[in-house]
């Protein structure tokens, strides 16, 4: 097993210190891997005088080129020739990244996946009644948030699945007649709920209840799991103390039952919350975050550019991605939940957030973008 | 926030004030018409005591830079001032805009009063590239006399809403025909809604609002769109001169290339590479000097313009996309050389594109980008500046400058090429 293997599959989940070698050397593998692979990123690091060898310490990390995510938007790097399975980014931009996973990269992302699970109480043999707050399985739709979500059905037995939004004559609809009624089913029964999706979309449903005047108890046991894009996490449409409130309210769902996770297609390595609603970066990654003016590499409490590192993918040069985000990370104890490990706190895009500029929608008329 | 009726309302009335539109509405169109002295007099009063501070505390409230905000609240206060607005209304619409006009046609036995008319109703939505814009279209709509549903940009910071109000406070006849909505744009049954009361919609540039307006209002909505325009700098041999050379690194850094008069590319009158390359090594000190003296303040838009320098130069490295293009980074800036001769829009936050583009070829390329087409800047001998401008204009462009004055505003300017308050208005035609 190479240094990939061991990080994901041994070791425990936020110990950085303990992993720092082992994420060195997996990070090294794997960018050697890559150097000889990908002659684009070869010539990239070419001009920055940087070979994989010299990946020896922390400081190396910060001094390997991170390739931003508008890099992989706009052209498709490949090491490896083709993947067993890929997902896309949603194209919120307009543009859609797609990444391919290989076979140890799958594996990883496996063990990763359930190592998390077990450690958040997820894995049960009891059967389960899923709802999903997101889109129903369809052979055109690879959205990573899809795939993540319909894959979480597996980690208890599912008895039912329902889709917020399933696929009907050719395009997704919301449900929410649908939603409502298998939520009166489940109250009551003894099989667990778990409602797995958008945090927006669990509060439509909240209001829906509300509206309705309906109090639907889920049996003990019943998890909520949030998750989708990562824009989901800054834009804030949704205050999260008042969904919390409103789930237990509604479906008398406790706060230490809800789940948070975030993930970027780019970087697929699944961030958690913790019970103080931080996310913690899991030894699978590190994150730094950069000055926007200069790039370099920001003290903890600084915001700038966010750049996430992880070694697990090889079918592309994905180990640094410059993200266009901008966060702030903090140091582990200024949580206060126990865990040492660093906590990533997005801020928002960049950009003039809406202020889509004239000039800029010009360009896309004449390219013959837009109709 | 909404306004409605000259009251601030919380966003969550929005389900309630929309029930009700439609009635306030209709009995305000069933009065008299608004004339344009009633809006002129109370901008008028506004400006003047917004000069003397009323306004300060929202204007602390924007973050402008400190370099230019004097001269920006002074330029956006004169437009507001009753010269500026009479000139305005009197060159686009004629002295007496609303009076009636009889004719005779030719050919026809009877009189026909014509009569020009506000449209009647109109939403904008605004963007937010320019902080005072969301409440100046809106005085453009009071002044053609129509009801004006405004919904503003999420990056308004409080500025329009706070212009608004105090108008209508000054005027209270003007509470009817003012409402602000700060409705997310993915708000789409709402914005349905809205364009569903009006006549005409306009809409200033974002990608984002004209795709949605386009999808959501309903057919045979006048649909009037402003923006979507590529600014460029032409310059010759003889205009290569370090004074306007500064003067359009000036414009590029105090704008960031964010307008639609801002500056993108910069042509220059040759052939030959080596002289661009020239260019180009003279004007990047000169770009970084308006860099420090205007840098990019905001986190956001730095990050952005770090990001596409920082992902051009990795392209560049990795053969993508067009091998040959020549990047020069600045301090807070860059310059990307490019050989084709086609117009295009920059990395912009002070990242201008340089190409070659001999004169003899400026029409038919420029013609190529024609739906673009709207300010240039002209550096060059001033023997020259006539025969250019005259090139310039004919194919297409709609607004010639010198170097430091593409995105200058004033009150007689057109829009792309048109007055707005015609558009805004209708001609109506009754039997004597």
């Amino acid at each position: 097993m190479g240094a990939r293997g061991t990080l994901f599959f041994r070791g425990a989940l936020y110990d950085h210190p303990g992993t720092e070698k082992l994420f060195l050397a997996a990070m090294r593998e794997n960018c050697a891997f890559q150097y000889r692979n990908c002659p684009e990123y070869r010539a990239i690091l070419d001009r920055a005088c940087f070979s994989p060898d010299q990946l020896r310490g922390r400081e190396d990390l910060y001094r390997l080129p991170p390739i931003p995510t508008l890099f992989f938007k706009r052209h498709r790097l490949r090491s490896m020739r083709g993947g067993l399975f890929h997902t896309t980014s949603s194209g919120t931009s307009g543009r859609q990244s797609r990444v391919d996973f290989d076979l140890g990269a799958l594996l990883c992302d496996l063990a990763m996946s359930l190592r998390a699970c077990a450690a958040h109480g997820l894995i049960s043999p009891r059967p389960t009644r899923y709802v999903i707050l997101g889109y129903q399985p369809h052979r055109g739709n690879h959205m990573g948030v899809m795939k993540s979500a319909f894959l979480s059905t597996f980690l208890a037995p599912a008895v039912r699945r329902t889709y917020a939004l399933t696929f009907r004559e050719g395009e997704y609809r919301l449900d929410m007649e649908g939603l409502v009624a298998e939520l009166r089913r489940c109250a009551g029964q003894r099989c667990p709920v778990r409602l797995i999706g958008f945090p927006s979309y669990l509060h439509f449903l909240m209001q829906e209840l509300e509206h309705r005047g309906l109090r639907l108890p889920m049996p003990p046991g019943s998890k909520v799991l949030l998750g989708g894009g990562w824009k989901q996490f800054y834009r804030q449409q949704v205050d999260k103390p008042q969904l919390y409130a409103e789930v237990l309210d509604r479906l008398s769902i406790p706060e230490e039952a809800v789940h948070e996770v975030f993930s970027v297609v780019e970087h697929p390595i699944i961030y958690w919350d913790c019970p103080r609603h931080h996310f913690h970066v899991p030894v699978f990654s590190r994150v730094v975050i950069r000055d926007p003016e200069t790039l370099e590499p920001l003290p903890y409490g600084r915001p700038g550019l966010v750049d996430l590192m992880t070694p697990l993918l090889k079918s592309a040069p994905l180990l640094s991605i410059l993200t266009d985000d901008l966060g702030v990370l903090h140091p582990g104890e200024s949580c206060g939940c126990g865990c040492g490990a660093p906590w990533l706190e997005v801020l928002g895009r960049v950009g003039m957030s809406e202020i889509k500029t004239c000039a800029a929608g010009a360009e896309e008329y004449q390219r013959g973008e837009r109709g | 926030m909404i306004l409605c009726r000259g009251e601030l309302l919380a966003r969550e009335r929005q389900g309630e004030v929309l029930e009700r539109l439609p009635r306030w509405i209709d009995e305000t169109l069933d009065r008299t018409p608004l004339t344009p002295d009633v809006t002129i007099a109370a901008c008028d009063r506004l400006s003047r005591r917004a000069e003397a501070g009323g306004f300060d505390a929202e204007l602390a409230g924007l973050d402008l830079d400190p370099a230019l905000k004097e001269e920006q609240v002074a330029a956006a206060l004169h437009l507001l001032r009753r010269e500026s607005l009479e000139a305005m209304v009197e060159l686009q619409l004629g002295r007496d805009p609303f009076a009636p006009v009889t004719v005779r046609p030719p050919y026809y036995d009877r009189p026909i009063v014509k009569r020009r008319r506000p449209l009647g109703v109109l939403l904008h939505i605004a963007a937010g590239n320019l902080d005072a814009l969301p409440a100046f279209t809106v005085v453009e709509g009071l002044l053609a006399g129509n009801i004006n549903l405004l919904k503003l940009p999420s990056a308004d910071h409080g500025l329009s809403v706070a212009l608004l109000r105090k108008l209508v406070e000054e005027e209270p006849a003007l509470r009817d025909y003012v409402y602000v909505f700060d409705t997310p744009s993915d708000d789409v049954a709402a914005l349905r809604r809205l364009a569903g009361l009006c006549d005409g919609v306009v809409v200033w540039g974002g990608e984002a609002a004209v795709s949605a307006v386009r999808a959501l209002a309903p057919p045979g909505i006048k649909l009037i769109e402003w923006g979507h325009r590529l600014g460029f700098a032409y310059v010759t041999q003889r205009g290569r001169e370090e004074g306007q050379l500064s003067a359009l690194a000036g414009h590029i850094m105090q704008t960031k290339q964010l307008l639609c008069s801002s500056c993108q590319t910069i042509f220059l009158d040759t052939e030959e590479p080596e002289e661009l390359r020239e260019l180009a090594r003279q004007f990047l000190p000169l770009l970084e000097a308006a860099a420090r003296r205007w840098p990019v303040r905001d986190m956001g838009a730095l990050a952005q313009g770090t990001l596409r320098r920082y992902t051009a130069r990795l392209e560049e490295a990795a053969g993508f996309p067009t091998p040959g293009d020549t990047v020069l980074e600045g301090k807070g800036c860059s310059l990307t050389l490019k050989w084709d001769r086609e117009l295009e829009l920059s990395l912009q936050f002070g990242s201008p594109v340089l190409k070659c583009l001999p004169r003899a070829e400026l029409l038919p390329t420029l013609r190529r980008s024609r739906g673009v087409l709207q300010t240039a800047g002209l550096l060059c001998a001033p023997e020259e500046r006539g025969a250019l401008t005259e090139t310039l204009l004919r194919a297409g462009l709609v607004r010639v400058t010198g170097p430091g004055e593409l995105s200058r505003g004033t009150c007689l300017d057109a829009h792309d090429g048109e007055y707005p308050l015609l558009r805004y208005t209708r001609i109506t035609e009754a039997d004597e």
